[in-house]
């Protein structure tokens, strides 16, 4: 088992957990609301404290030790709070147009090789692997995907004739590539309701504590229902 | 008989979606209550991931990040026990960041804290291998803001980075050894999108350093583009993923547990798509047509 707060805790979170997965009920319901408002409020308040902690160790403690030059970022931060004054709201696009800029020139000098040249580079592969037909239909077949797909997006010519077949495969080839992605995503979500289900119902003790408040909250909400108070509870 | 079909229809059409949400949680939580061991096959992609963590030995230093919150643990937790697993039997020295505000308040849940008296999910194995925070990890904490935090931490780490998440001097540990990335070992990502892509391009990219990734299932395409051109070693994709780890590892654990469940929802999934087709071929349709011929 585990002690009185820890408990008090896990019935919080069963409580909250179940609050949310009541949305699924398709009405809004008291519950869902105060587990919306306290998700906004409990992440608002964690979000404060974990930044103004990522700001004193990786800015306040270097400028104590004599690193200077980083108060030039709390200046900066300073600078964009000013975009709430009327008279000096200026001053903050320059700490924005900083940001921009250093975010752009890192972006664009990694982006072309990883997201550009690699992935051409990644496409040059041998058609026909030698006693591994499998790896050669692979290579074909992302190759061939990706010549189709790439015509399908060419806005300046007809697609008619060699170019509109080829358009044409690769339209089909985007719908086989979607719903690969669908799947993946599908596998997702399943895979974080079944590990959430398995938090709740691990170790044993937690099961009946866990499916007794479920039930009992979709009791609720069933009457709350039946009596027309459902929405008027609701946000 | 022409009516008899049509009501079918009729009922699969207007079925509340609600049952079948409550379907849902009948069948994740029946098999996790009451396993049935379904079996599973192993990936390329995982034997490649765990054959990574098996080049490790003590004299190894790995980052890893978390770049998850609560939610995306919950998908990839089987995978991170067993890797982290595999790290602190191999005595390699792990230096640990987050990418996403939950990171502080998740990683005890797996490491536990002692000064707090917290047991997490690997404390035992700690205990066991006498892995302790200082000498074997070291936690920086939330350093990962965005983009630029990531190349602060690659080509600056010990003027970015004076203290650990506790407000420890970094200085005198062993990430004296650590200038850049290249002198890390590997580098381990678990992802659920948020700087994923930037340590890829400013660490592993930049440096040469070995990079393995274990993703979150929404983001495998993106992050399989990594290992197709050659900046990411492997990928574990998500809870599947982290079953077939468990199974490689010997260790088996929630992953298979929850393999049960993912099965049986992904053929109560199809059946779903199925049946809604038929209703919407057999019912919907027809009654959109009558609907345009009235007007």
């Amino acid at each position: 088992m585990t002690n009185g707060y820890e408990f008090l805790l896990f019935i919080l979170a069963i409580i909250t957990t179940w609050a949310m997965y009541l949305q699924l009920y398709g009405k809004p319901n008291p519950f869902y609301s105060f587990a919306q408002a306290t998700y906004m409020g409990a992440s608002f308040g964690l979000d404060l404290v974990v930044t103004f902690l990522f700001l004193y160790t990786s800015g306040f403690i270097p400028i104590t030790k004599g690193d200077v030059f980083m108060a030039l970022g709390f200046v900066l931060g300073f600078a964009t709070l000013l975009r709430l004054t009327k008279r000096y709201a200026w001053v903050s696009r320059i700490p924005l147009a900083i940001a921009l800029g250093t975010g752009l020139g890192l972006g664009i000098r990694t982006q072309i090789f990883a997201g550009f040249l690699s992935q051409i580079m990644s496409l040059i592969t041998p058609f026909a692997v030698p006693s591994d037909a499998m790896t050669s239909f692979y290579n074909i077949s992302i190759v061939l995907s990706t010549l189709f797909m790439l015509s399908f997006f060419l806005y300046t010519v007809q697609r008619e004739g060699p170019i509109g077949i080829s358009s044409q495969i690769g339209e089909y080839a985007l719908y086989i590539g979607l719903g690969a992605y669908f799947a993946q995503v599908f596998m997702g979500r399943a895979g974080l309701l079944v590990g959430y289900m398995q938090n709740i119902t691990t170790p044993a003790w937690k099961t009946p504590y866990s499916l007794g408040i479920g039930v009992l909250m979709l009791a609720i909400v069933i009457a709350m229902d039946r009596y027309g108070i459902l929405e008027k509870l609701s946000d | 008989m022409k009516n008899e079909g049509s009501n079918i229809y009729k009922f699969l059409s207007e079925f509340k979606v609600t049952y079948i949400y409550l379907l849902i949680f009948i069948l994740t939580l029946a098999p996790i209550l009451f396993p049935i061991g379904i079996p599973i096959t192993t990936t390329q992609d995982t034997k490649d991931y765990y054959a990574e963590l098996k080049t490790l030995g003590p004299d190894d230093i790995v980052l890893v990040s978390w770049n998850i919150g609560f939610d995306a643990l919950m998908e990839l937790k089987a995978g991170a026990y067993v890797s982290m697993r595999a790290i602190i039997a191999s005595g390699a020295k792990m230096v640990h960041v987050f990418g996403h505000p939950e990171g502080p308040g998740m990683f005890p849940l797996i490491f536990g804290d002692p000064n707090k008296g917290t047991v997490g999910e690997l404390s035992k194995t700690m205990e066991d291998h006498d892995y302790t925070e200082g000498d074997d990890y070291i936690v920086l904490g939330y350093i990962m803001l965005n983009e630029a935090s990531v190349v602060s931490i690659a080509r600056d780490f010990h003027n970015y980075v004076i203290v650990d998440w506790k407000g420890a001097p970094i200085s005198g540990t062993f990430l004296d050894e650590i200038e850049d990335p290249a002198d890390l070992a590997m580098i381990i990502d678990f992802s659920a999108g948020f700087f994923s892509e930037a340590i890829v391009r400013h660490m592993a990219m930049d440096f040469d350093t070995p990079m393995i990734i274990s993703s979150i299932g929404v983001s495998i395409a993106q992050n399989k583009l990594f290992v197709d051109a050659g900046y990411v070693s492997a990928i574990l994709g998500s809870t599947r993923g982290g079953a077939e780890i468990e199974f490689l590892a010997g260790q088996p654990g929630i992953g298979l547990q929850a393999m049960d469940s993912f099965t049986i929802i992904h053929y109560f999934y199809i059946l779903v798509l199925i049946l809604g087709n038929l209703a919407y071929f057999g019912y919907e349709r027809h009654r959109d047509m009558r609907r345009t011929a009235l007007r």
